[in-house]
């Protein structure tokens, strides 16, 4: 040893310098530092792998000095946080990514080192120190001392992969030595200066140590993937306060999850100028837009709520122009303007007390749109010869003038069902809060062109469809097929939240209301039409391809046929199509209707025969006179059928003269015979002969006899019976109204929308009904008289609170299973007193599988003249195969759904079939976060880099779907350190969430980062202790941490595995996006030097022996 | 030829020495470099199988198509061209125009030994940009021959979201220890700094650009154009003895001049003179703008 000083004195081959490329700092000190020696050493860091590199030299070494030179910001704030940074005990950018797995032992053994032999003092004033010093005082009196630039870390002791060029020297001089001693001695000893700082460098220490809960590192994780968002939150709190937002009587009332909403829903408008809330059936989403409403009108903004006609009522009843009575939030005095979507066809008269002559669209600066499902289809203009634009779309006049117009309005939308068909649906309401431009989220998502990421995303959809049916791939394996880019906007732009997901973050909402009411398992009937058997549906199925409907059809009269060919060849289709759709969509009415009551069915086929006879006399008229007769084929659809699925082109005007009218007189000849066979034989079935009637008749008068108690022990009575066509609501009203109030003793009322309503007490209003049906769920407690017994059409199955009842009915099943879920949704709602809601299904056939093939037949065609009439922007011409391939899918899911519906009662977001916004989206775990958060946000800001949990795989096994999905292995979360500039094929840039098995095989890609989130959750949820059994396992396993090479080559195994993930998914942009753009090479995460590890959760089964 | 221009010409020359020897993607990237073009966005495309695999997961291209690329021995995605790098590279550091196009791709593929017709390039040319959704240029290697192709892509007239293909132009055979001068020539055209300088502002103009430096007719307009501008240089300087026929006027006796040198040229592009050709042909060409 005293050689060595010797050595160090006078004999160093390069004179005194120790620059880390010839001799490196940490060999000169593992030379100089004898067994015993006394260290006195200056450094700004301190890292654990330096102490790892020098490890055996420092724990032989006597007491030890450590003086720190830059105390960073240590009287911060937060002093948890700010002391790690500070003491920057990992932060060595001189070790291996792999080295971190092993950073608890070391730093339990480093704390031990700290602990026996070492104290520590710290500067006090930042960049008041900056001489690093290293001196060692041997047991033998001799001494050395290095003087320079090298802090105590891998790096500057030359340790690492890529040193830091240095510059120290040795003191050869042993009085100068001396003086560096007594320098160190007097800085030391200085209270003034300096201060003690061994307890808060072994707190950290303590923190990196630590055994953790699962629980912790999967909030820490979720903590940092989701930071940025956190921020902004912060930044919204403080908007919402500004406007007193939280003093609000809305506020006041809604529940913690509904707040959330409206704070998000805020937060995405002011950051994307718009939001589509679709959250699902029942979790009350108007009221979460009143709160945004008021947000809004609080910063003197103007706001337009667009709804469906029928919900008008139910918007205007909040503002204070009403002044209605018992509006919960008078004091608010909401301002906004109400109008109805159809209110976008009109260019005068009156809605409500608004002129719409005079109204000007352009004046606002919030557009709310209620169910704004019904703008997924741009709509075609109506245009005169020339091709000018004579009337707009109600779509396009939204587009332009209410929010192109004037000041660029921003647009909230709510619909529970937002994309119906395509994803194209999704696009168009997007647009709608883009102004339709499609480099609107080039800045703020790196979304170059919104058209082509939406038509990507279909075509990934498609063939993911495809491949499903095929191969059955799961629900989840859709997210790793779609684009970051896609998904990215779904998380900027949208709300989705199922009842799940309110079940799981906001138990507190279920204990205080009591959630959601169970659900019963449906009621399948199948009541004849007509009791004698005569008229059945069966029989019209086999028999309705017969009728000609030739009145429906003058087209195919004509003389000649050279002007249809013109059209054909410049649309496409021409007007024979048009009336070829549209007689198949009657023949589908004719069969609707029957199966909703004979009594509907007799008044169409009595509509039908009219329009013959009509047109019968006017030939017969034309053929006397000989006049030029004009006739114009305008086939009105039924009041109350669905307007959307009846659209069919405009009429076209035919002169008697251009068509053969002997032929057509034959045919309609024809058809008035059978169609007044039909109509005979149906107007026989009244209604002692309905057969339908009395079943329901039965089903009421037993609900209301046994009227089971609810929650509060009251009985309830209530049933609401919806069916698709007024007729039949009226004809069920007619027959049932006495009945009820004298036999039943319950009053009973008709809405059918429009001015049709009635009830068997002195009320017609259709407020006046609702509130009396269902008062709790008004609000209304003022009411008297109770109404038990509704009956509706659709007027009523969307947007309203009807839970107050328990019971619904669908007297009718309508083909589109979304309405039959929105129908249940009016009683099966959050609030509801009812220990379990219930459905009755009225099926008109038991056989079901005839049913859905003729349904499913029919309905082929309609999907298609839909898409054809209403002229879709992508041309059928071109892709009518590929049309037809979406259009038979849907359809394949519509029967599916309905099969289902007899077993259960469906969300709509429910169903391994059906993919809904939330499958997408992350709501479910920032909501997670957020209530973690709460109790935990300093805990989780201190806890270092690198932390590590055991959790055990078999957990997930019994009531997850995931079983197989948890094997022992283990999931990484590691950031990115350079941050992209662009969007890339990662939904979480900058971090990486990969699964590694055992064996080295990757189970989840960082391209399915929900899946490993909801496994994280699934093994760690709840356990909020570390597992003692499994720490120890795993402690045994890797041999208290020295022996880490397992570990090390899953990790190794992860890097590869998104270094080519990522490769490849790069890629596939290109062949699909014109505007795609590779990322660059310094944003690759390529090597394994571009990550830093955040969290390791391994997954150790109690029987896994490693 | 003014300066800029002889240097990339010589830049040229040089990246085309190294191209035959140098990694596939080395080689094609300094080509590429030397003509003003240079991105880090880049990828690694695989093994030609897993080039298709991932570019054509659902069949899109022909049986047909498919099989031109079992004479594909590798290919390098060498990198793509984005707004930012055009800038960057272009004096003055000039955006381009947002348009239909907004980067190119270069593609290398070094071919099996053998010769290649021009069609069989074309139809490797259209079956790689049938897979992308921008424009593709290709850079084909096959020993010592270097050829580069752009097809002709418009837009789709009922579906502006696609591009139809139409017609390939292509450098073909490059010599690259002794590149034939109309080559360089051809090539050199392709120079980022020149066009932009020319004009060219957006991807959508630089793409025909491209078509039009590489297109026949247009190198044949040109040819002939020069040809016309050293005639009449030549009526300047040149003067014929007297052979005592008498019958020409000095034009006529220069238009002999030139076909007879034509002449002697294609002899010795079609290596018709026997014996070592650089003792009887001097290194330039006689023709000299």
């Amino acid at each position: 040893m005293q050689q060595s000083a010797q050595q160090l004195d006078s004999e160093s081959p390069t004179g005194a310098i120790v620059d880390n490329q010839q001799r490196r700092v940490g060999d000169v000190l593992r030379e100089a530092i004898a067994p015993g020696s006394a260290l006195s050493f200056v450094s700004a860091y301190f890292t654990i792998y330096a102490f790892q590199a020098l490890r055996d030299t420092l724990e032989a070494a006597g007491p030890t000095r450590f003086l720190y030179g830059d105390p960073q910001g240590i009287a911060s704030v937060d002093p948890a946080d700010e002391q790690a940074k500070a003491f920057g005990l990992t932060d060595d950018g001189g070790i291996e990514l792999k080295n971190v797995l092993a950073q608890k032992p070391l730093a339990q053994a480093c704390a031990a080192w700290i602990e026996r032999q070492v104290a520590i003092r710290t500067v006090d004033k930042a960049n008041f120190l900056h001489g690093k010093l290293y001196h060692v005082a041997r047991a033998d009196g001799s001494s050395a001392a290095l003087l320079g630039s090298s802090n105590f870390t891998r790096r500057g002791l030359g340790l690492s992969r890529a040193p830091n060029i240095e510059l120290n020297t040795e003191i050869a001089n042993a009085d100068e030595r001396r003086a560096l001693h007594e320098w160190f001695n007097t800085l030391w000893q200085d209270e003034a200066l300096t201060r003690d700082a061994k307890k808060e460098v072994l707190a950290a220490l303590a923190r990196l140590g630590a055994a953790y809960a699962p629980e912790f590192v999967y909030y820490k994780t979720l903590y940092h993937i989701f930071e940025e968002r956190l921020a902004e939150r912060g930044e919204r709190d403080g908007l919402l306060q500004d406007v007193h937002l939280y003093d609000t009587e809305i506020w006041k009332k809604l529940y913690e999850f509904q707040r959330h909403g409206a704070t998000n829903a805020i937060n995405r408008l002011l950051r994307h100028n718009g939001c589509i809330v679709a959250d699902s059936v029942g979790l009350g989403k108007t009221w979460t837009a009143l709160a945004v409403i008021k947000f809004f009108e609080a910063r003197n903004e103007r706001v337009l709520v667009l709804c469906p006609k029928r919900l008008e009522q139910n918007w205007a009843r909040y503002t204070s122009r009403a002044a209605q009575r018992n509006n919960p939030f008078d004091k608010d005095r909401l301002g906004y303007t109400v109008l109805a979507h159809t209110d976008l066809s009109r260019y005068e008269g009156k809605s409500g007390d608004i002129d719409l002559a005079q109204f000007n669209w352009s004046a606002f600066d919030l557009i709310v749109i209620d169910e704004s499902h019904n703008f997924r289809n741009e709509g075609r203009d109506r245009t005169d010869e020339t091709g000018a634009v004579v009337r707009r779309s109600r779509y396009n006049r939204l587009l332009e003038e209410a929010v192109k117009g004037g000041v660029h309005s921003k647009v909230l939308m709510l619909s529970a069902t937002p994309v119906n068909t395509s994803l194209r649906d999704l696009r168009n309401q997007v647009y709608l809060m883009t102004e339709k431009r499609q480099d609107a989220f080039k800045e703020a998502l790196g979304i170059g062109d919104i058209q082509t990421m939406f038509g990507v995303a279909e075509k990934q959809f498609v063939q993911w469809e495809a491949r499903r049916r095929n191969e059955g791939l799961s629900k989840e394996s859709l997210l790793s097929e779609l684009g970051a880019d896609f998904l990215a906007l779904l998380d900027a732009v949208t709300i989705a939240r199922s009842r799940e997901h309110i079940r799981r973050y906001y138990p507190q909402v279920e204990r205080r209301i009591g959630g959601f009411p169970k659900r019963a398992k449906p009621k399948n009937l199948h009541p004849p039409t007509d009791s004698e058997g005569k008229l059945s549906y069966d029989d019209l199925h086999e028999r309705i391809g017969d009728l000609r409907l030739a009145v429906y059809m003058p087209s195919g009269y004509l003389k000649d046929k050279s002007a249809l060919e013109a059209e054909r060849k410049k649309l496409g289709f021409d007007q024979s199509t048009r009336e070829h759709y549209l007689t198949a969509m009657l023949r589908v009415n004719l069969l609707k209707r029957l199966e909703s009551s004979a009594h509907a069915f007799t008044l169409t086929v009595g509509r039908i025969l009219d329009k013959i006879r009509d047109i019968e006399g006017r030939i017969a008229a034309w053929r006397q006179q000989q006049a030029g007769g004009d006739l114009e084929v305008a086939v009105e659809a039924d009041e109350d059928a669905d307007d959307e699925e009846f659209a069919v082109g405009k009429a076209r005007r035919y002169r008697f003269d251009e068509l053969d009218v002997d032929a057509w007189l034959a045919h309609l000849q024809q058809d008035r015979d059978v169609f007044e066979r039909l109509h005979t034989l149906a107007s026989q079935v009244d209604a002692k002969r309905d057969a339908k009637l009395a079943e329901l008749k039965r089903l009421v008068a037993e609900k209301v006899r046994a009227a089971p108690p609810d929650k509060d022990g009251s009985p309830n009575r209530k049933v609401l019976v919806f069916t698709t066509f007024a007729d039949t609501a009226r004809h069920l009203y007619d027959n049932m109204a006495e009945w009820a109030r004298d036999e039943l003793g319950v009053h009973i009322a008709l809405v059918t929308g429009g001015s049709g309503n009635k009830a068997t007490l002195n009320a017609s209003a259709f407020d006046d009904i609702l509130a009396r049906f269902a008062p709790k769920a008004q609000e209304r407690k003022d009411t008297t008289d109770p109404i038990d017994i509704l009956i509706a059409t659709d007027c009523l199955s969307e947007g309203q609170n009807l839970q107050d009842c328990d019971l619904t009915v669908n007297y009718d099943i309508h083909w589109n299973p979304v309405r039959l879920m929105q129908r249940f949704g009016r009683i099966d709602r959050l609030g509801s007193r009812n220990k379990q809601v219930g459905m009755v299904n009225f099926w008109p056939t038991e056989n079901l599988d005839r049913y859905l093939d003729l349904k499913h037949r029919v309905e082929a065609r309609m999907a298609l003249a839909d898409a054809t009439a209403t002229g879709l922007d992508d041309p059928l011409v071109d892709d009518s195969a590929r049309a037809q391939q979406a259009v038979q899918l849907e359809l394949q899911f519509r029967d599916g759904q309905l099969l289902r519906l007899r077993q259960e009662s469906l969300d709509i977001e429910d169903a391994d079939d059906g993919v809904s916004m939330n499958d997408l989206t992350l709501d479910d775990f920032i909501a997670d976060l957020l209530n973690y958060i709460q109790q935990h946000r300093e805990a989780l800001e201190a806890a270092p880099f690198g932390i590590y949990a055991v959790a055990d795989p078999d957990r997930v096994q019994d009531d997850d779907k995931q079983s197989k999905a948890a094997e022992p292995g283990v999931i990484f979360c590691l950031k990115q350190k350079t941050t992209a500039t662009q969007q890339t094929p990662n939904r979480l840039q900058p971090h990486f969430l990969c699964y590694v098995r055992n064996d080295g095989t990757v189970r989840f890609t960082f391209r399915q980062a929900k899946q490993t989130l909801s496994l994280f959750r699934a093994l760690a949820s709840g356990v909020d202790k570390p597992n003692t059994l499994l720490e120890d396992a795993f402690s045994a396993e890797t041999q208290q941490g020295t022996n880490m090479a397992h570990y090390e080559r899953l990790l190794e195994a992860a890097l590869r595995n998104i270094a080519r993930t990522f490769n490849d998914a790069q890629q596939r942009p290109l062949a699909q996006d014109r505007g795609a753009l590779l990322p660059r090479k310094s944003e690759q995460p390529d090597n394994d030097a571009d990550f830093e590890l955040v969290t390791w959760l391994v997954l150790k089964g109690s029987s896994d022996d490693g | 030829m003014d300066d800029a221009r002889r240097q990339l010409q010589e830049a040229l020359q040089n990246a085309l020495l190294g191209f035959a020897a140098a990694p596939l993607a080395d080689g094609a990237r300094s080509v590429l470099n030397a003509l003003g073009y240079a991105s880090d966005r880049t990828a690694d495309a695989g093994d030609v199988d897993e080039f298709l695999g991932r570019y054509d997961p659902h069949g899109k291209l022909t049986a047909k198509q498919k099989d031109l690329f079992t004479n594909w021995h590798d290919v390098e995605l060498i990198f793509q061209v984005g707004d930012e790098e055009v800038t960057s590279a272009s004096p003055g550091g000039r955006e381009f125009d947002s348009d239909r196009f907004q980067s190119f791709v270069f593609i290398a593929a070094e071919l099996k030994a053998g010769t290649y017709r021009r069609t069989t390039l074309a139809e490797m040319t259209r079956a790689v940009n049938r897979l992308f959704a921008m424009p593709v240029v290709l850079l084909y290697r096959c020993g010592e021959r270097f050829s580069l192709a752009v097809i002709h892509r418009r837009t789709h007239r009922r579906d502006d979201s696609r591009d139809v293909l139409e017609k390939v132009t292509l450098v073909k055979d490059v010599d690259v220890q002794r590149p034939h001068r109309a080559h360089l020539d051809a090539l050199a055209d392709l120079g980022l700094v020149r066009l932009v300088e020319r004009g060219v502002s957006s991807f959508d103009s630089l793409h025909r650009a491209w078509e039009d430096a590489l297109d026949a007719e247009e190198l044949n307009r040109r040819f002939y154009g020069e040809l016309f501008e050293w005639f009449k240089r030549a009526l300047t300087v040149c003067e014929f003895p007297d052979d005592g026929e008498g019958d020409g006027s000095l034009e006529r006796q220069v238009i002999r001049l030139i076909t007879r040198l034509l002449f002697i040229w294609f002899l010795k592009e079609k290596d018709l003179v026997p014996g070592d050709r650089e003792a009887v042909w001097p290194t330039s060409p006689p023709i000299a703008g």
